[in-house]
């Protein structure tokens, strides 16, 4: 990379002044390289992408035919996996006609005579919101097509994001689309089909349904094979399995475009996920309760998305109505009853297995990966070019929203623990309900420690280990008892070693003492492995750090060497590649608190080189996570010995955390993890203030103002901005909520505030 | 019939130069043949955006059940300098053969039978573009064509070019400002 092209890419996201006031410094033919660069940046490159996308389309375009009938054809407006569509023209000066015309993929010429039967009926659907269907037939060369109304619109969800609709706005907006499906299942009409690209919105605001009843036509009579049209996002269980063709697929369906409409997202990302794991969740895995809506419709969206089609609404009718029912701020009915069985669902859904499902889908083959993959992505591409221009308007209504989420999941987590704590109770009766409380309990445990810091962890976790102490005292001898309550133990230890590691050390040597001589047993799985490298890990860098360095570098090596069996067994698993690296830069902080400096880079060149080897993208976060710290440490440490390296890995950390702090999917400890990695940053340049700020308060906001370290963090940042006053007031905030047991974090904030005062003061 | 090609590309991976050879021929005569249309009789009105079409050519190429990330992505790097290479050509034909017939058929922007010019003349003016990119700076030019010829992300051109995700965003940011000067 030129110099020039290194300072375009320092100068392009900064402000104009900022820009100017470097420029100014540089000499002539070097500013002008920069400058004229400069003036070519954008921030996205749709203009690069649109001249290969035109040329391709335009390049294809010469393959259809110019005519069908009476009917002329356009420029190309659609594509898919079963057919593109062709703006089209009646060819007749005196009459003009603007018609969409759709052609079917040669290979679905064997359906032809279905199509053609299904015509009849679907063009005898006639409803505002139904685009018409015209007229249909075969080409001279055997193509089949359709000709339908052409509907100039919006897909639903750039329309209700786009505009902004409010919550009521969209609501309404959904009802219409859900009668005109009413409609058409009065006619004995299943759309099959429902996503946003085929409910587009016009300019009016009317809903129109594309494609109705065409996906069912297309099947073949025994209803599986090749031919399937859908669009996996979108479809139902029973539709994934291949049954015949029913209104409660479409009531699926709509309650993915409703989840869509209220959220911007699909209730699973299935885009990122290979086909086996994309259908087993659509098949077992229960979608997650939506937030940042009233809670009634979130029961809604929750009911309309039931495995089990029988416990899901009955009608298209039945769903509308009810959304209704909250327009009228009326009890809904899906709140129902269901309680108990839906807690036992949560409880059990980690633990299904899933057998058939390779012998299933056989049928389900080529064909449909192809179309609906690629489809998808395009889908995908399209809506996320919505998404990102409408993302800086959101910006704000994200942050109150993020907040509400916040309160929504801890909600949450309190009432699982309350529901939970009562199964327990019966937990010695049976080991099996043990287990999968166990492992719901850690899930929810590491939920609150996120959302709600350590203190209401502890106390949480405090009352299971009651209860797992309980059985064991039962049990005596019972494995499966013993792993659960040496799991426990190393949750405990971990949320206390934030507050106080010292404290922590008693439960990490009990978790070791529980788990270590299951390790070989039949009780190991990589469950067992992970709990108790962690343990070991802790544990080993608290034994080094206190003293007995020799013994806590041996624990450190019992920590990496636990994790092998996992590790070869799933080799490319990220998130064990991370707790691997985790264990190697404790390796590091120990060797470097003792002052070997040498052996402390290596412990941590080893794990970043590992980091960097299994270098997934910022989706696998563990291992993003762990690689931004890496480098951040690594930097500090080689700072004042290797400059230019420590500044390298320093910027390398950043731009992790930025990458993670960015992602979609980021979450509050994101955020206070790259507002961090600023303040600690010792490289001015490399300080990007603006954004400390912004992310600190987006952590801050999201926790509302509840947790100490989110808060310490904001007041770091805000000191750097030169604003002290505020830094004090902040940091007086986090201390409150510090208790005094938690002597160690307390110190640290007490320091942090001194120095603010001290800054202050000046 | 995925066995050889996946076989190639483990061998390309190893930086094996004849194996990269090998590959070659046939992956652009798989794209070429969908391209071409001489897949008509099974999928006409088959799309040729290029994105889809690499996609679907990995499919056949290397088969089910083979879609390794990384034989995947090797892969995709292959496809787009074929990919680039066709488009090419078609709108260089098209460009030649449509000089005479356009003047004498007036019809609609939208009811027009070839590409207007612009878009002939755009792809073609960013190959050039690209050509000389790469003469300063091959590897920057590769990713360029990879982003836009095989629709690959960040993550997968790192793992053919060997580079962080990081030092691939940063390329592509610069590429993308200089190809708009170039072509400007």
């Amino acid at each position: 990379m030129t110099e020039a092209e290194e300072l375009f890419l320092e100068l392009v996201d900064r402000r104009p002044e900022e820009r100017a006031e470097i420029l100014a410094l540089l000499e002539r033919p070097l500013r002008q390289e920069v400058e004229s660069l400069l003036e070519h940046a954008s921030s996205n490159d749709a203009d690069l992408q649109g001249i290969v996308e035109r040329a391709a389309i335009w390049a294809e375009r010469g393959l259809a035919p110019e005519r069908i009938g009476p009917w002329k054809l356009g420029a190309r407006i659609g594509r898919g996996g079963m057919s593109d569509v062709y703006l089209g023209e009646r060819d007749d000066p005196e009459f003009t006609q603007r018609v969409a015309i759709k052609l079917f993929h040669r290979r679905l010429a064997g359906q032809t005579r279905r199509l053609l039967q299904e015509r009849k009926i679907l063009a005898r659907l006639s409803h505002p919101s139904i685009a018409q269907l015209f007229d249909g037939g075969v080409t001279a060369d055997g193509q089949p097509y359709l000709v339908l109304e052409y509907v100039e619109g919006q897909e639903i969800d750039a329309h209700v994001f786009g505009n902004k609709l409010e919550l009521r706005q969209r609501l309404a907006l959904f009802c219409k689309v859900a009668e005109a499906v009413e409609y058409a299942h009065r006619q004995l009409v299943v759309h099959r089909d429902l996503k946003p690209s085929n409910v587009l919105v016009t300019a009016e605001g009317v809903p129109k349904l594309l494609d109705f009843g065409i996906a069912k036509a297309l099947e073949d009579p025994d209803g599986r094979g090749a031919t399937q049209a859908m669009t996996l996002d979108y479809a139902s269980p029973e539709q994934v399995r291949g049954e015949a063709a029913s209104p409660s697929m479409d009531v699926y369906a709509l309650g993915v475009l409703l989840h869509g409409m209220l959220t911007g997202k699909t209730p699973f990302d299935l885009w990122l996920l290979p086909l086996d794991r994309a259908l087993e969740k659509v098949l077992h895995e229960e979608a997650g309760t939506v937030q940042g809506v009233p809670r009634d419709l979130a029961r809604i969206v929750r009911k309309s998305l039931e495995k089990d089609s029988g416990r899901r609404y009955g009608s298209v009718e039945a769903l509308r109505a009810d959304v209704e029912r909250f327009l009228r701020w009326e009890p809904v009915e899906a709140r129902g009853g269901g309680g108990a069985y839906r807690l036992w669902r949560f409880v059990q859904r980690r633990w299904v297995v899933v057998g058939s499902l390779a012998a299933i889908f056989v049928a389900v083959v080529v064909a449909l990966v192809v179309t609906t993959r690629a489809l998808a992505e395009t889908e995908r591409q399209r809506a996320e070019a919505v998404r990102a221009r409408t993302l800086a308007e959101r910006e704000h209504d994200r942050a109150e929203q993020l907040a509400a989420e916040a309160r929504a999941q801890r909600d949450l987590a309190e009432r699982r623990a309350v529901a939970l704590s009562q199964q327990v109770a019966r937990a010695d009766e049976n080991l099996a309900t043990a287990r999968s409380n166990a492992s719901a309990v850690t899930h929810m445990l590491d939920q609150q420690f996120v959302n709600g810091g350590s203190r209401q962890a502890l106390a949480t976790v405090d009352e299971w280990l009651q209860v797992q102490r309980g059985v064991v005292e039962k049990r005596p001898g019972d494995a499966e008892a013993l792993k659960l309550l040496g799991i426990l133990e190393g949750r405990r230890c971990a949320f206390l070693a934030a507050e106080n590691a010292k404290a922590a050390q008693a439960d990490c040597e009990s978790s070791v003492k529980h788990l270590g001589p299951l390790e070989d047993s039949a009780q190991a799985d990589d469950w067992l492995r992970t709990s108790l490298s962690a343990s070991r890990a802790m544990l080993g860098r608290q034994k080094a750090m206190s003293g007995a360095m020799e013994e806590g570098l041996r624990e450190l090596d019992l920590a990496a060497r636990t994790l092998e069996p996992a590790l070869a067994k799933n080799p490319g698993d990220g998130s064990l590649q991370a707790r691997r690296a985790t264990v190697r830069m404790y390796r590091g902080d120990v060797l470097l608190r003792a002052g070997r400096t040498g052996d402390a880079a290596r412990a941590y060149a080893q794990a970043l080189e590992e980091l960097r080897q299994a270098r997934g993208g910022v989706e696998n976060r563990p291992l993003y996570q762990q690689l931004a710290g890496a480098a951040g440490r690594f930097g500090k440490l080689l700072e004042g010995k290797d400059p230019a390296q420590s500044r390298r890995l320093y910027r390398e950390s950043l731009n992790a955390f930025r990458q993670l702090a960015e992602a979609p999917r980021s979450q509050m400890v994101d955020w206070n993890e790259y507002a961090n990695a600023i303040n600690e940053c010792p490289y001015p340049e490399l300080r990007n203030v603006a954004h400390a700020l912004l992310y600190a308060q987006k952590a801050v906001t999201a926790t509302e103002g509840k947790n100490p370290s989110a808060l310490d963090t904001l007041a770091w940042a805000q000191y750097r901005a030169g604003k002290a006053a505020e830094a004090v007031e902040t940091q007086k905030k986090a201390i409150a909520l510090v208790p005094a047991s938690a002597s160690q974090f307390r110190a640290l904030l007490e320091k942090g505030l001194q120095e603010f005062e001290k800054g202050l003061g000046k | 019939m995925g066995t050889p090609v996946t076989a190639l590309l483990a061998r390309v991976r190893t930086g094996d130069r004849d194996a990269m050879e090998e590959l070659m021929p046939l992956v652009y005569e798989q794209l070429h043949r969908i391209a071409q249309g001489a897949m008509r009789t099974e999928r006409p009105g088959h799309t040729m955006q290029a994105t889809a079409l690499v996609s679907e050519a990995w499919l056949r190429l290397a088969g089910q059940g083979h879609g390794d990330y990384q034989n995947r992505a090797h892969f995709f790097g292959v496809a787009a300098r074929l990919m680039r290479q066709i488009l090419v050509d078609h709108a260089r034909a098209a460009n030649s053969a449509k000089r005479d017939v356009r003047q004498k058929v007036q019809l609609r922007e939208q009811f027009e039978v070839g590409a207007p010019p612009e878009t002939d003349a755009a792809i073609l003016s960013l190959h050039v573009a690209l050509d000389r990119m790469g003469e300063a700076n091959g590897e920057r030019a590769r990713m360029v064509e990879m982003r836009y010829f095989s629709g690959m992300n960040l993550e997968e051109i790192a793992t053919v070019t060997g580079v962080s995700v990081a030092t691939v965003h940063r390329e592509l940011r610069v590429a993308q400002a200089w190809l708009r000067r170039e072509m400007a």
